[in-house]
């Protein structure tokens, strides 16, 4: 098998394709940690405007987290800067909702480099592994030298694996060492933590594609047909199960758009201000604020907590749909890595909320005192990891092996001739 | 010429032949319609979905200002909503849930796209339409045909408008049976009502997809005959749609963030708050503190007064009601001055941020029309009207809306006070005869007139690479 292996390093690494992917990839790793970094700038300087000075306990902002250079996620909305009073949350535009063409098109990060790209690179590199030798009348001959057929699969699965992943893998730690040296990012130990689980995470996942890559070369006899069936498997599971599971999970789920709860809110507040205010007209009796803030608040109180736990529903279902896709299952897992993903948007939440209803008397003025500040750290690591990302590790593996099991199956009964 | 027309004509008959009798044709033809339908199918009930929320939540809206109408909190109450579009179905374009302005917003619009027509076309049909082509020319050679072809008397650029001609034919047939079968799915569906303008936004829909769809077949032919063997040619090729497909776009507005950076939008929501509330309610205090010192003088202990006091004391003595009244009008004169200044004032701060975010935009744009994906993607979106456009017209149809109402407000206000001197903010106003806000689309006309530079772009991509093909192909080694 380690001839095999060496074999197919010593074939591979002169040819023009390796030149012409490698080139790819290291372009795009390039470009991407310049776009990234640019925009983790921006968002820092966006935070440190707009963070609380002093005791400005009814201003929330989290600062961006340096792995979301890697994997942006939900980053432009965790880093929004919410206003805190008695009557509710009101969100402050992103610095992206102003130029609308980033809702048009996708985040170009490393993240969008490993599942799309490194994907279609594997693809790339191993579509003809079976095929190529039969074309070429090779397979016959290295099957009549006496090398097993498992050890030729094992031999070329890894390693083609290892002409996609080694190149990747260098880059992607330059990367991370570049991106630690840089201004306005602290490498701590979690950011190291991070950085290996999504480095571990890409070896699973190019290993993944490799051996689809080889599934399709051993399904069919001819290289270009190959091709454009590990194509035809990326295509699905890269852009078509992940992006209609979306809509699918919001369908099913029917759980209306935050624009109506929004409302509800709104107009409750109103009706409550209304009624106070025509009350006090009659009776002539002084306004009472806080019974307003009071009425307001359990009003808002009611609403999130009837709809929080339904959002929350429509989140799990949507990642159920979406890691049927292991590109899905890649996207959930390094963005909750990065801690920008759907747990850390649903803990913010959660904890604005909270802290909402324990300073509310105090935001509102009806209580004199200080407010607490508001806290709110990155979830460890050791958390994240117990979490949903367990889930999303799982299918990953089970892909993984699910394509290796098929490539070699097919291999194996793979006619020569 | 006669003679050269007829290998032409030939060449582009084999094509199409070899073409529709290929398993690629056939899976490509499967492929697309189950892509398309499915997609249109669940987009349709998405839709659905959405509309009736959308109506809902207007009907809800409604029975409220009838209700609990007041001056006092008439723009807080009444908030235009931005109907979802019927031709969403085809193309989702800028999605109000991922704009994630509420507290409660679905963060997984945030996170991951949805795919719709768009997508299909940008990324599924353009990488079809290079697996097509990338051999179209290298593939002949490593046959041996392609010698044979030009001893036949074939001329070269024959040789690749044939092939052009012929791979299009191929290429542009599966998308387009797919396309009807969606647009099938769409007319029969009762959650739709079709329109004789969505026919003709539909066919040039169609007409844009075939026109992008053959700018691949043209950058797979460009490569094709730029390499010696196949296996060259697909790699040149995937490079490039790599880069024009998922590079550039993509990077697009992240460069003209950094090249033309405006402050942050939260800064400036601040700023303007700040005007028109803090700033607003400290002018308002000592201007009328001048008011009362100047003219009101004698009723300062009355004002220092709580308001049931006030009204015992005003229903004990007519002249210091009138007196009281003549100030509480001139107070309310001072309220509406003081928010129309400082309003004017804050508009002109966001006018200025608006500019310069429009700049910014504009300039993101620009950089991705250099790539034909952001191309096709403008004029899809903008046919259907879910791109910038819409939303830049439907947000000027909501402000003089919000303008007609405001007035409406102010009469019926006016109305009422005369009738009425007691008669204040807080009261119930009656607004049931109000107008009401009706979203109206753009005419397609302009919608098609505002995709025009986009198709231009599109040609001279499909035009720029088709003469490379030619000038490559005059040059290449057929042996």
């Amino acid at each position: 098998m380690i001839t095999i292996w060496r074999k197919e390093i010593q074939e591979n690494i002169t040819t023009y394709r390796f030149f012409v992917l490698t080139g790819l990839l290291f372009v795009l790793v390039v470009v991407s940690l310049i776009v990234s970094y640019g925009d983790y700038q921006l968002r820092m300087e966006n935070y440190n405007v707009l963070r609380p000075q002093g005791s400005e306990a009814q201003k929330i902002i989290l600062q961006p987290q340096p792995l979301s250079i890697f994997a942006k996620g939900l980053d432009a909305n965790l880093g929004r800067l919410y206003t805190l009073s008695a009557l509710g949350v009101e969100v402050h535009s992103s610095q992206q909702s102003i130029n609308r063409l980033f809702s048009l098109f996708t985040v170009p990060d490393m993240l969008f480099v490993i599942k799309v790209l490194l994907a279609f690179i594997a693809i790339l590199f191993s579509f003809d592994a079976i095929s190529g030798e039969k074309e070429m009348g090779t397979l016959k001959l290295m099957l009549a030298s006496g090398a097993k057929r498992a050890e030729i699969v094992a031999g070329k699965l890894f390693g083609r694996f290892t002409l996609v992943f080694v190149p990747f893998a260098l880059l992607f730690l330059a990367t991370a060492i570049l991106v630690s040296l840089l201004p306005d990012v602290s490498a701590s130990p979690e950011y190291w933590a991070g950085i290996g689980l999504i480095g571990g995470a890409s070896a699973v996942y190019v290993l993944l594609w490799t051996a689809t890559g080889m599934f399709a070369s051993a399904l069919v006899h001819r290289s270009a047909v190959a091709m454009v069936l590990g194509l035809g498997i990326w295509t699905l599971f890269v852009f078509v199960v992940p992006n209609l599971g979306v809509t699918v999970a919001q369908s099913i789920s029917d759980v209306p758009p935050g624009d109506r709860v929004e409302m509800e809110s709104r107009l409750t507040a109103i009706q409550s201000i209304y009624e106070t205010l025509q009350r006090v007209k009659v009776t002539h009796e002084e306004r009472d604020f806080a019974r307003i803030m009071t009425q307001i608040h359990e009003a808002n109180s009611h609403l999130f907590e009837q709809y929080a736990p339904r959002l929350n529903k429509l989140v799990g279902l949507t990642r159920g749909i979406v890691r049927l896709s292991p590109a899905g299952a890649l996207g959930l897992f390094v963005t909750e890595v990065a801690h920008t993903g759907l747990s850390e948007d649903q803990r913010l939440k959660s904890a604005v909320w909270l802290y909402i209803d324990r300073n509310f008397k105090r935001l509102g003025g009806l209580e004199k005192g200080p407010v607490d500040q508001f806290r709110l750290e990155p979830m460890p690591i050791a958390d994240i990891l117990g979490g949903s990302t367990l889930a999303d590790t799982i299918v990953l593996i089970l892909f993984c092996a699910g394509f290796i099991g098929l490539a070699t199956w097919r291999s194996l009964t793979y006619d020569p001739r | 010429m006669t003679h050269g027309r007829h290998f032409l004509r030939s060449l582009v008959a084999r094509e199409i032949l070899e073409n529709f009798l290929s398993a690629r044709f056939v899976i490509m033809s499967l492929v697309s319609v189950a892509l398309i339908v499915t997609t249109i199918f669940v987009l349709t009930a998405s839709y659905e979905g959405e509309h009736r929320d959308y109506l809902g939540r207007v009907r809800q809206q409604d029975q409220f200002i009838d209700q609990f109408g007041h001056h006092n909190r008439l723009g807080w109450m009444s908030r235009q909503m931005r109907p979802p579009s019927h031709l969403q179905v085809l193309v989702l374009g800028i999605d109000r849930e991922s704009q994630q302005e509420n507290f409660i917003s679905n963060p997984v619009a945030a996170l991951l796209s949805r795919l719709d027509f768009s997508v299909i076309v940008t990324i599924i049909f353009s990488l079809m339409a290079m697996l097509f082509s990338y051999d179209a020319i290298s593939g002949e050679r490593e046959a041996g045909t392609l010698r044979l072809l030009l001893a036949s008397g074939a001329s070269r650029h024959s040789i690749v408008l044939g092939k052009f001609l012929g791979g299009l034919a191929g290429v542009l047939i599966p998308p387009s049976i797919a396309a009807l079968a969606g647009f099938l799915v769409i007319a029969l569906s009762p959650a739709v009502q079709l329109t004789a303008q969505d026919f003709v936004v539909f066919g040039v829909l169609l007409f844009g997809s075939w026109l992008y769809i053959a700018v691949f077949v043209a950058l797979g032919i460009l490569f094709s005959a730029r390499s010696r063997t196949s296996g060259q040619s697909i790699l040149k090729s995937l490079f490039v749609w790599v880069v024009l497909v998922l590079v550039i776009p993509n990077i697009s507005p992240f460069l003209a963030a950094e090249l033309y950076s405006i402050p942050s939008a939260a800064k400036i929501e601040q700023e303007t708050f700040l005007i028109t509330d803090r700033e607003r309610d400290e002018i308002l205090r000592k201007r009328w503190k001048e008011m009362v010192s100047t003219k009101y003088a004698d009723l300062n202990q009355i004002i220092a007064l709580g308001r049931p006091e006030i009204e015992a004391r005003l229903a004990k003595d007519a002249s210091l009601r009138s007196r009281y009244d003549a100030y509480s009008r001139e107070y309310e004169d001072l309220v509406k001055q003081v928010n129309l200044e400082q309003r004017k004032k804050a508009e002109k701060v966001s006018e200025t941020f608006q500019e310069r975010s429009k700049r910014q935009e504009q300039l993101a744009k620009t950089l991705t029309s250099l790539s034909p994906s952001a191309n096709f993607a403008f004029v899809a979106t903008d046919l259907t009207e879910t791109g910038i456009e819409a939303v830049d017209h439907w947000a000027r149809q909501a402000g003089e809306y919000n303008r007609d109402m405001w007035r409406y407000a102010e009469t019926r206000y006016t109305q009422e006070k005369e009738k009425n001197p007691a008669f204040d903010w807080n009261d119930y106003l009656d607004l049931r005869a109000r107008p009401r806000f009706e979203y109206r689309p753009s005419g397609v006309g302009d919608r098609i007139a505002a995709t025009a530079p986009n198709f231009g772009v599109l040609f001279l991509f499909g035009f720029v690479f088709l003469a490379g093909a030619l000038a490559s192909f005059q040059r290449y080694d057929v042996r």
